[in-house]
């Protein structure tokens, strides 16, 4: 063509003596495995399933981007017609979590809401998608969001085993709920979400939100067992005005009160859906 | 070509054409003896008209909330002095690495909720240091962080001490869920001890400063109203409103201090 054109190969063999080619592919190499700690917000670790960001990039543009949006933001074309609306993943802030409020989740927790999909909202049950490709999105999510890189993870909340479900503890349980922990500001004396300050309710990206009915549903946001309701109030829901608890409650006062909120679900019948034991399998996976 | 030589290369047009992440690193404050430290004091003034303070009904717990009976809240987004100083008005250093020890003022560095206030309005904190919070008022209040750090913690009971690491320097905007949405505040965490906050009179006061030339910066939450929303509070059937903030407002100077020297800078601010 008569053009010049620089030819790396040429450089490379022709200008380069060995010595220094050698020294510059060490270097490189040296560079590359310093960075190696940067690494791990590419991937997640849950149980036996290695995340991975690339293959996860994939399934979210195929699966997720209609209402997260390509740059996981929540602003996907979708998201005008979502109430609530999509989770903004830029902010790594999560409802569902194991751990303290103000904490980062655990990969755990984000695989578990995407295999389990948030109750009364848009967010769907991905249990169609493998486990391995639960584990690549969560990896892809977790780039999101610098803190992912910066911070790690609180130790999840202490959780006892479950106390005997006793009509004492249901008492004890309805102080807290009534008096001791003011839950009715909010949830309302019967727990149908309608109590004095239950209008003025925002969350954190100012759309109104409203506080969970007991009366009329059986599962929450996050999950369906005794034990998904003990997390929820322990750890709060980040994100939405929801408090943790967890300074003001032991763990079996928090048994109690789980007992009594069971007793404000009319249509609860005390036995576990199939899909709370699929749950409960996964939850496993946690040990 | 061979393969080794072009993953060699490739590594090392990788390494150039991204940023190193340990540039983001935010490096330490050093505390170091400061034996000739000067001194900038100075006040933040009103100019013009004054604004208007900004109000909202007390709809919920009046006889906690309100117990003068006026009705309506202050949210102390401005206040200007008679004389015509300007309080809560936040004046630092920029980008000091090293100096005195850290001597935050004890009265900003917890927060308490007292007649659905929270006092001090602006908090001042360490990073890394731990904030403490609690109720006066038997009632429920929550201390919703949104910003920096983002926690969320109810306040059901009175005089109960809550404390939280806050791990990264930033601003932190305060909301209560409990249906006082005239309650409003700020934390902000700071990575250097050169921070003032003027009193009611609009004085601020800067010790220990190593002599040398800084950038002085007066950042104030704002007083305007960007947007506001209809709320009904279901309890008391009262129609209100809740207001969305304009963003704060920053104005910077440049100052010398001399060994043991002191230097005065005053800010005035208006509607602008």
């Amino acid at each position: 063509m008569g053009c010049f054109r620089f030819d790396l190969t040429e450089f490379w063999e022709r200008h380069l003596p060995i010595g220094l080619r050698a020294a510059i592919a060490a270097a490189g190499l040296a560079v590359v495995l310093c960075w190696a700690p940067a690494a791990p917000a590419q991937e997640s670790h849950i149980g036996k399933w290695t995340g991975n960001a690339r293959a996860g990039k994939d399934l979210f543009r195929r699966f997720c981007i209609g209402c997260h949006g390509k740059d996981g933001d929540g602003n996907g074309e979708n998201a005008p017609y979502v109430d609530p609306k999509p989770r903004d993943f830029t902010l790594g802030i999560f409802k569902c979590r194991s751990t303290p409020t103000g904490s980062l989740p655990l990969d755990e927790d984000l695989f578990h809401t995407i295999g389990r999909g948030v109750d009364t909202t848009a967010m769907p049950s991905w249990q169609p998608l493998t486990d391995q490709q639960r584990a690549d999105l969560v990896a892809y999510i977790k780039t999101f969001s610098p803190r992912f890189r910066e911070e790690k993870p609180d130790p999840p909340v202490k959780m006892t085993p479950e106390t005997p479900d006793t009509s004492e503890s249901r008492q004890r349980g309805e102080v807290l709920y009534q008096t001791t922990l003011k839950c009715v500001q909010c949830h309302g004396e019967t727990g149908k979400g309608n109590g004095p300050a239950a209008s003025t309710l925002r969350d954190d990206k100012d759309n109104p939100i409203t506080p969970y009915n007991f009366t009329a549903l059986n599962r929450f946001k996050c999950g369906d067992t005794n034990a998904d309701l003990y997390r929820i109030f322990m750890t709060g829901l980040d994100g939405t005005p929801m408090p943790s608890f967890a300074d003001y409650v032991t763990p079996d006062q928090a048994w109690d009160l789980v007992h009594y909120l069971r007793t404000l679900q009319v249509h609860y019948s005390g036995k576990a859906s199939p899909r709370a034991a699929k749950t409960t399998a996964n939850a496993s996976l946690d040990k | 070509m061979r393969p080794y030589k072009l993953s060699a290369v490739a590594a090392i047009l990788a390494v150039a054409l991204s940023a190193p992440p340990a540039v983001r690193a935010q490096s330490a404050y050093q505390v170091v003896e400061v034996p000739d430290g000067g001194t900038i004091a100075g006040i933040v003034k009103w100019t013009g008209e004054k604004p208007k303070p900004l109000t909202l009904p007390i709809t919920k717990d009046p006889s906690v909330c309100d117990p003068d009976k006026t009705g309506t809240r202050d949210l102390e987004r401005i206040e200007v002095s008679p004389e015509g100083g300007v309080a809560n008005t936040v004046v630092y250093l920029r980008g000091v690495t090293k100096g005195k020890a850290w001597d935050l003022p004890d009265s900003r560095r917890s927060l308490d909720q007292e007649h659905c206030r929270y006092v001090p309005h602006i908090s001042l904190v360490q990073a890394g240091g731990d904030f403490g919070m609690k109720s006066s008022d038997p009632i429920l209040h929550t201390v919703h962080m949104a910003g920096a750090v983002d926690y969320n913690l109810p306040f059901p009971m009175t005089n109960v001490l809550l404390t939280r690491p806050m791990r990264k320097s930033g601003m932190v905007d305060l909301k209560c869920n409990a249906g006082h949405i005239w309650m409003n505040g700020v934390i902000f965490i700071v990575n250097h001890p050169y921070y003032a906050i003027t009193d009611e009179h609009g004085s601020f006061r800067l010790t220990g400063v190593p002599p040398g030339e800084y950038e002085i910066v007066a950042w104030h939450e704002g007083w305007r109203v960007a947007r506001e929303e209809p709320v009904l509070d279901v309890g008391t059937q009262t129609k209100t409103k809740r207001l969305f903030f304009t963003e704060p407002l920053t104005w910077e100077k440049k100052v010398t201090v001399a060994p043991n020297g002191r230097s005065t800078v005053d800010f005035t601010i208006s509607e602008r």
